[in-house]
């Protein structure tokens, strides 16, 4: 009870002192009908915090069409400052995620796969937009809330919905915990509504202190931290994307074989600080793939391209893909 | 097993049995009725979890177990290089930086729906997936829709298997780079704030420009 009280003052507290803030980026803000959307706003950013911020232990399943994964995961801050995850897959071979601050190691049997990235947020479980404030996203999604969201995992939610502006990408439903601002369930659909993947928390206990079973992950031994070649080939084809939609910017271009493939291919990715996609280039007659798009929690669409075939990956709608693929400049010859 | 004798079980269970003897000759039931003794569980059980007191399996020790098996695991002290190049051992690479929390590369594609088939035949992205496509005899379900698409020239299961691994080395290099690049994203900004050590404490949006 106390800590509901503690909790709704603290929130009143964070919504009066975002109104200047709020008031400060656009005058006309302090009319009645952004208010419910600076709360939205509000309540993921919270959302983000309680990531970095709680101690708990949860059980959780992600459903990806027909296929379920069910996982333990676990979070908490040492005392003297760093966060530690631990993810384990229960399902299938023992593949464990151990996150110590900015450090991310992926274990799997045999141990000969294992690496360790530095990332301080754990890749593959949530959008790592998700571990910050919604104002980096702002400019291409929007997010609403509903009054109150229905009960998941036996606690009341609010509902959040995160929409992109232009429905070239796929939107996300939230439901975030009411006390202490948790993700309970995320739902991935396509602009027109069709679920493509859902992680749904089906145990969460919230502690006062780290968890226990992650106090001592310090000690573990750590597999081989991964290192990038520095020297990178510049794109080879002349064969360069021109249309993105708003807000993609390229992270990344180079030439080099494809993951084991030995296929020479020009590769660049592109990120609108939520998703991200790829774009190959590669000769066609190499690459031999017929004309085909796959819609999916990933989806891909492969062209031709006169002597170059095209494969535009990512978490996108198949109609963006495919503008992507059909939008490409041939630079030489 | 009568209501009342239900009652007994539960009154002895809560100790509301007053009367000595009347405890004493119940408990004897108890243990001579094997139905009373299940009854017995029964309620013990529903009242420890009532009272919420019922042994939550949560806390599994997973740290212990993980350090015991990284205990018995052979040392691994050599640097992992990021593995395009040609030097790259295929076997290897295909299972390197596969990720692991998540986007299982395969669940990727199992889940697709084709939904542009431009000419010719659609892929069939996931072995275990039981295609619809008419160009595999083995699938239970196939759309008339697609046959229509079905040129004489259709591929052969070895192409069409070979499509489906090309497809697959796609998604699992996508997701290779995205880990990469959020790695190199995280190194970017430490040696941002390095330079700037007044704004270190900041959590800087992390994906903008970076080139």
């Amino acid at each position: 009870m106390t800590t509901n009280l503690l909790s709704s003052s603290l929130l009143g507290l964070l919504l009066f002192t975002a109104a200047p803030v709020l008031a400060q980026t656009s005058p006309a803000s302090e009319l009645q009908p952004t208010a419910p959307v600076s709360a939205a706003e509000q309540r993921f950013n919270e959302m983000a915090q309680a990531l970095r911020e709680l101690n708990f232990e949860a059980t959780l399943v992600r459903s990806t069409g027909n296929r379920l994964e069910p996982m333990t995961w676990l979070h908490g801050n040492y005392e003297d400052g760093p966060e530690v995850e631990l993810i384990v897959m229960l399902n299938g071979p023992d593949r464990r995620i151990v996150r110590l601050g900015d450090d991310t190691s992926y274990y799997f049997q045999p141990m000969d796969d294992s690496y360790t990235l530095r990332s301080d947020v754990t890749y593959g479980l949530l959008p790592a937009a998700f571990y910050q404030n919604f104002a980096a996203l702002k400019p291409h999604y929007q997010v609403s809330a509903a009054e109150r969201g229905v009960r998941i995992t036996g606690r009341e939610t609010k509902f959040l919905r995160v929409l992109s502006r232009d429905n070239d990408r796929y939107h996300y439903g939230l439901w975030i915990d009411n006390e202490s601002g948790m993700l309970l369930k995320m739902q991935m659909t396509t602009p027109q509504g069709e679920v493509l993947e859902q992680l749904q928390l089906t145990t969460f206990v919230e502690r006062e202190a780290i968890p226990i079973s992650l106090s001592d992950l310090r000690g573990i031994q750590r597999p081989p931290r991964l290192h990038e070649i520095r020297n990178r080939v510049a794109p080879q084809f002349g064969a360069k994307p021109t249309y993105l939609p708003a807000g993609f910017e390229l992270l990344r271009s180079n030439h080099r074989y494809l993951a084991a493939t030995r296929l020479p291919t020009d590769h660049f990715l592109y990120s609108d600080g939520l998703t991200e996609v790829s774009v190959y280039v590669t000769e066609s007659e190499a690459q031999s793939l017929p004309e085909l798009g796959i819609q999916g929690p990933e989806s891909i669409y492969n062209t031709n391209l006169q002597n170059y075939a095209v494969t535009v990956v990512g978490k996108l709608p198949l109609a963006t893909l495919q503008r992507i693929a059909e939008n490409m400049a041939l630079v030489s010859e | 097993m009568t209501d009342r004798s239900h009652e007994q079980v539960s009154a002895l269970l809560d100790n509301a049995v007053a009367d000595a003897r009347e405890r004493e000759q119940q408990l004897d039931n108890l243990l001579s009725d094997t139905e009373a003794q299940q009854a017995w569980g029964r309620y013990a059980l529903m009242g420890r979890i009532m009272k919420d007191e019922a042994a939550t399996r949560m806390p599994v020790d997973i740290s212990a177990a993980v350090a015991a098996q990284l205990a018995q695991e052979p040392q691994q002290d050599k640097v992992v290089q990021g593995r395009f190049g040609a030097r790259a051992v295929p076997q290897m690479l295909q299972r390197w930086l596969r990720p692991a929390g998540s986007v299982a590369i395969a669940a990727g594609v199992a889940l697709v729906a084709v939904l542009t088939v431009q000419q010719s035949q659609p892929v069939m992205p996931e072995e275990s997936m039981e295609p619809a496509f008419a160009t595999t005899p083995i699938g239970g379900r196939s759309p008339v829709s697609y046959n229509t698409v079905l040129q004489s020239n259709e591929p052969t299961q070895a192409e069409l298997a070979q499509q489906r691994r090309l497809l697959q080395f796609y998604l699992l290099d996508h997701n290779n780079q995205l880990q990469l690049s959020l790695q190199a994203q995280q190194l970017n900004e430490q040696s941002q704030n390095q330079q700037q050590p007044a704004t270190a404490e900041e959590q800087e949006p992390r994906l903008p420009n970076d080139n």
